[in-house]
């Protein structure tokens, strides 16, 4: 009998469908991997069988019963565990106050023998032999997911739901969690296992689903498929001719990289041309936010040389890049790159305050005339300079964002996902913008997760993977297979 | 555990330089001085220490401690109370004042520092017009000898610090509720999922830390012989420098029932050295601020050198 | 750790350095003030500073910062140091006298300064003479209202041994002088606000009045706004204490005079008698300190 059964599970988040009539089942012994780009719908559904989303429609059977989750709790209750992305363990208490926490042994004073004795024989189990007093913030990453899996399971999961567990662990720890979960498929757990690395998934997984934009694609058996296939299913969308390419790159070299190398990426090189827009195509945790960061000098850099116009640059900062005409977009707009709660007016303004001020004062006239000049530029809708930020959708938000850097008159434009959750209408017109300017000689350089669209508007694409730069393809010659594999290390 | 040792460490180290600077210092009489001159701001310190493990503050101790002290006092010298029942009275008003505050976090959503600020405002309000705004004196023998007395060369003060010291130790290294403490501070989420009641769990912690400062506003009264309306001014600084001092988190999650005690004990040595030192009071203000930021940064470092060794 | 612990001993030993002058040898009085943060006592403190220095004792100054635990404190660590007396500015006549108490049992004689205590032994209490000033207050008046006429004394608070003593000594020398008549005194409680209402209802009632005498001056301010208020000129008003706004008045004139305490005296005077007392000489337990008209 199936551990969990899905039937027609629905979510809709307010103007995206995140997940559409999912029929999905899950065995006991198994270790099914579930996979999809960023946005495909993955998390969203483990997030439902976590209890931390409630579904909008469709039914969940757990064990051939049906059952309402309602809570986290509720769904740890019924035998489902989650091990997050971010850990849940308290770092400043013991291993065994952790797996033991709000179970804790004993009739007000805690006993704390029993507790201690009670960790150890759950570590144990696993064939863990940790001290159950060490403190868990003295312990290394991989050492507190274990610690985390052995919670679970002392609450006597009997599905567990791994999240890119892998995503921070070095190759050895990486072997370690993979035995691990090797060892519970024997005792007959159920385990679903989502990540970006194929090479992890058809080492470990018995079946596989894909989603894609909330769909489910196919649930295969891991002896009928290979990794083609499923970057395939992944990706397997119609190029629409929303990419109008128009700017053709210079000889002229804007931008020169030399081994560039900081934290969680190293010898990162490239150059960018005028007038030319690279892609930069890398899986979540490959490296290239922090590489755009450190580029624009928020972030330390530890190796490596950056000249801007043939002119080295001797110590990266933000206020260097600014002189020298570089500026970065960053990828969470909502946290660092609006002012949610500020007007369209004073978001598009806040970088050329000087330059509008006189004696020392704002011209509110000069304000409204060059934040007007913006709107009407970039087409923001609704074009209303006092509207707050937040009321804006997506799209819009997004155009300020760029916007606002356009009065510094940049040469060098870093787009950290310039579209990330916005619909194609927005899209389209962000990527018409990014080729008026690159006509007008600006060097952008796009960074994405979406393959689609790094295929569709860049010149040239370099691919990242673990922190490093893995390989390069000029726009004729890229395929998504190419880059899907070299990205999620798939053999080709 | 390094940071346990760090307070000590500097608890003794500023000791020995003391010594070493004024031969008064390491009088037997002088050192039973500075556990009684502490052991007020430690007691109030060491209740307070219980809603910051939680992750919050309670600001409202120092008029907590004035309210209790005049209600004790009042309802012996003008009602003719007997001293048990008006002491009794007077710690109830605290625990009911914390628990207030314990609400308006918990089902009000205010932050912890908006809430006690709040009561403390309103206790300092109630307090003076209990008093009208004059101190109570003639307080009776059983009364005073809480604070004044004491039993062979010890005095109750220090006696009932070690007392409560113990308690809380017990509380919260042995107890489930003090175990469930340490994991709402460290995330209140992971508490919640993990079965706990995080809010009656916050309420209460509010309540002690009201018990606490209306035991100290006790203790402050029958030391003084009479209830000061000013009582306690700045006593709420005072104690969470003294939990920050002994190494405890301010962000919750992390310390113990000693580190406020160690911390009132720094800063009471401090206090008393540059006294013996005759130092001026002007300038003792600006040596205590200095202390405070070499203690806490000595802290810091040495638990952000901890997490690089991960 | 250990460079803090090298930070600390070197920070210790500077102050120890800069600031432990003098040795314990010798003549040591503890003195204990309310509080710093008030230019009287800072004015009381320095008196007793240049007193101390002139008799050839040293003077080791703790400042209670208006915190009655904070002085139980400061009383404990000057017992520590066994000096010779202890001259204490009381932050509140109870909550002092468990300190007191103590000295008393170290056998350190203990003098109170400007406030006084409600128990424990006091050698002496050295404090301004409110009875001499309120004295001062009335022959200032007599002679400027030219020895007879009506005059109105403004009462401050009940019970409180300011108004007791200043009215003690305003009605002494009045009661004597047969032309004086006294024709109204109530209490304003030594509030500007009630000082202007009461005087504003006894013009109502007493349209000719030559002078007016209050316990302090806030309420004489008071006073002095109801008669402008009134379109009455020609009182001549005195007050008590000498705060800024009063010698403000004074200096334009609508204020005759005020009666002004000397903190210095207060703080020298203190110092000497704990000398004298130390030297064997019988001090009086009372020690009044002449105040000054200033006008």
């Amino acid at each position: 009998m199936a551990t969990i059964t899905l039937r027609g599970i629905s979510k809709a988040f307010p103007g995206v469908r995140a997940l559409k009539r999912i029929d999905l089942s899950f065995w006991p012994g198994e270790v099914h991997a579930v996979v999809g780009e960023n946005g495909a719908g993955k998390s969203t559904l483990m997030k439902i069988l976590a209890g931390d989303y409630r579904k909008d429609s469709g039914e969940i059977q757990l064990f051939g019963r049906v059952e309402e989750l309602g809570s986290p709790r509720g769904a740890q209750q019924m035998g489902i565990g989650m091990i997050h992305q971010e850990l849940t363990l308290l770092p400043n208490r013991s291993i065994a106050e952790n797996i033991m926490l709000g179970r804790e042994p004993g009739l007000g004073l805690v006993n704390r023998k029993l507790m201690i004795q009670t960790a150890r024989d759950n570590l144990k189990q696993l064939g863990l032999e940790l001290n159950p007093m060490a403190m868990v913030s003295f312990l290394p990453i991989a050492v507190r997911q274990l610690v985390e899996i052995v919670k679970a399971l002392s609450l006597n999961a009997k599905i567990l739901i791994l999240d890119e567990p892998t995503s921070s662990l070095t190759e050895t720890e990486t072997r370690i969690l993979l035995d691990m979960i090797k060892t519970l498929r024997e005792r007959d757990m159920t385990l679903i296992y989502i990540s970006h690395r194929l090479e992890e998934v058809f080492e470990i997984a018995d079946r596989i689903t894909v989603l894609r934009d909330g769909q489910l694609i196919a649930t295969k058996s891991i002896n009928e498929t290979n990794p083609s296939e499923v970057v395939k299913m992944m990706v397997g969308r119609e190029l629409g001719d929303i990419y109008n390419r128009v700017a053709t790159p210079k000889d002229e070299i804007l931008l020169e990289i030399d081994k560039l190398g900081g934290k969680n990426f190293r010898d990162c090189s490239l150059v960018l041309h005028r007038s030319e827009i690279l892609g930069i195509y890398g899986l979540v945790g490959a490296g290239r936010t922090e590489f755009a960061r450190a580029l624009f000098g928020l972030d330390p850099v530890i190796s490596g040389k950056v000249k801007i116009e043939g002119k080295q640059i001797e110590r990266l900062s933000i206020r260097a890049a600014i002189a020298r005409g570089l500026v970065y977009v960053p990828e969470d707009r909502k946290t660092q790159g609006l002012f949610l709660e500020l007007s369209v007016r004073k978001n598009l303004t806040i970088n050329m305050l000087d330059s509008l001020s006189y004696w020392g004062l704002l011209s509110f006239r000069r304000l409204a005339e060059v934040a007007s000049g913006l709107i009407e530029r970039l087409k923001i809708r609704p074009p209303e300079l006092f509207k707050r930020i937040r009321h804006l959708s997506g799209g819009n938000q997004q155009k300020v964002v760029i916007a606002k850097w356009l009065s510094v008159q940049p040469k060098i434009l870093v787009l950290d996902e310039p579209t990330r959750g916005i619909d194609v209408g927005s899209k389209a017109e962000i990527y018409a913008l990014i080729d008026k300017l690159a006509t007008e000689g600006v060097g952008v350089i796009i960074i994405s997760s979406e393959l689609p669209e790094i295929l569709g508007i860049s010149d040239r694409i370099l691919v990242m993977k673990a922190g490093e730069m893995v390989g390069e393809f000029q726009r004729e010659d890229a395929t998504q297979d190419g880059i899907m594999h070299l990205a999620a290390g798939a053999e080709s | 555990m390094i940071q346990r040792y760090n307070s000590v460490l500097i608890l003794i180290g500023l000791y020995l330089v003391l010594a070493v600077i004024s031969p008064l210092f390491f009088r037997m009489q002088n050192l039973v001085n500075i556990f009684m001159q502490s052991s007020i701001t430690a007691i109030v310190a060491l209740g307070l220490s219980l809603p910051i493990l939680t992750g919050g503050i309670d600001l409202s101790v120092s008029s907590t401690a004035a309210l209790a002290g005049a209600i004790s006092a009042g309802l012996i010298v003008r009602s003719g109370w007997s001293v048990f029942s008006a002491i009794g009275l007077a710690l109830l008003i605290g625990i009911g004042i914390g628990a207030l505050i314990g609400l308006l976090v918990v089902l009000g959503r205010l932050p912890p520092f908006v809430a006690s600020l709040s009561l403390m405002a309103v206790g300092r309000g109630l307090t003076l017009i209990y008093t009208e705004g004059k101190p109570i004196s003639g307080l009776p023998a059983g009364y005073i000898a809480l604070g004044s007395g004491s039993s062979g060369s010890i005095p109750n003060l220090v006696i009932l610090l070690l007392i409560l010291t113990f308690m809380t130790h017990v509380l919260l290294s042995r107890t489930r509720y003090g175990h469930h403490i340490y994991a709402i501070g460290g995330s209140a989420d992971v508490a919640r999922l993990a079965g706990i009641p995080v809010g009656r769990i916050t309420i209460s912690v509010y309540a002690l830390s009201g018990f606490a400062a209306a035991f100290s506003g006790v203790l402050l009264t029958a030391r003084l012989w009479s209830a000061q309306p000013t009582a306690g001014t700045g006593l709420e600084l005072e104690a969470i420098a003294a939990v920050v001092i002994g190494g405890n988190s301010l962000m919750g999650g992390y310390g113990n029932a000693f580190g406020p005690v160690i911390g009132a004990l720094i800063m009471g040595g401090i206090g008393n050295g540059l006294n013996l030192l005759k130092i001026p009071s002007y300038i003792q203000q600006v040596v205590r601020g200095l202390v405070l930021i070499v203690a806490v940064m000595a802290d810091f470092r040495s638990h952000r050198n901890n997490a690089a060794a991960i | 750790m250990k460079r803090l612990l090298v930070l600390l001993f070197v920070l210790g030993s500077i102050s120890g350095v800069l600031f432990a002058r003098g040795d314990l040898e010798g003549t040591v009085y503890g003195l204990s003030i309310s509080t710093l943060n008030n230019p009287f006592f800072v004015t009381l403190k320095e008196g007793a500073e240049a007193k101390a220095s002139e008799l050839g004792v040293s003077l080791i100054i703790v400042d209670s910062q208006d915190d009655p635990a904070k002085e139980a404190v400061n009383m404990e660590d000057l017992i520590q140091q066994g000096v010779d007396a202890i001259l204490v500015n009381p932050t509140d006549a109870d909550a002092i006298v468990p300190s007191i108490m103590k000295a008393n049992a170290a056998a350190i004689p203990v003098l109170t300064i400007d406030r006084g205590a409600a128990g424990g032994e006091i050698v002496a209490h050295i404090a301004s003479d409110n009875v001499a000033g309120g004295r001062m207050a009335a022959e200032f008046l007599v002679e400027a209202i030219g020895g007879s006429g009506k005059l109105v004394e403004l009462e401050g608070i009940a019970g409180t041994s300011a108004a007791r003593d200043r009215g003690e000594g305003f009605n002494a020398v009045v009661g004597a002088v047969p032309g004086i008549e006294v024709v109204a005194r109530q209490t304003a409680n030594f509030n500007r606000a009630e000082g202007l209402s009461v005087f504003e209802n006894i013009l109502q009632a007493q349209p000719e009045i030559n002078g007016v005498f209050a316990h302090n001056d806030e309420m004489i301010l008071g006073a002095i706004e109801a008669a402008k208020a009134a379109g009455n000129t020609g009182i001549v008003f005195v007050g008590f204490d000498a705060i800024d706004d009063a010698i403000v008045a004074v200096e334009d004139g609508s204020l005759a005079a005020t009666v002004a305490q000397q903190p210095d005296m207060i703080g020298a005077l203190g110092v000497e008698t704990a000398y004298k007392y130390l030297m064997g000489e019988t001090v009086s337990a009372n020690i009044p300190v002449d105040l000054a008209l200033v006008r």
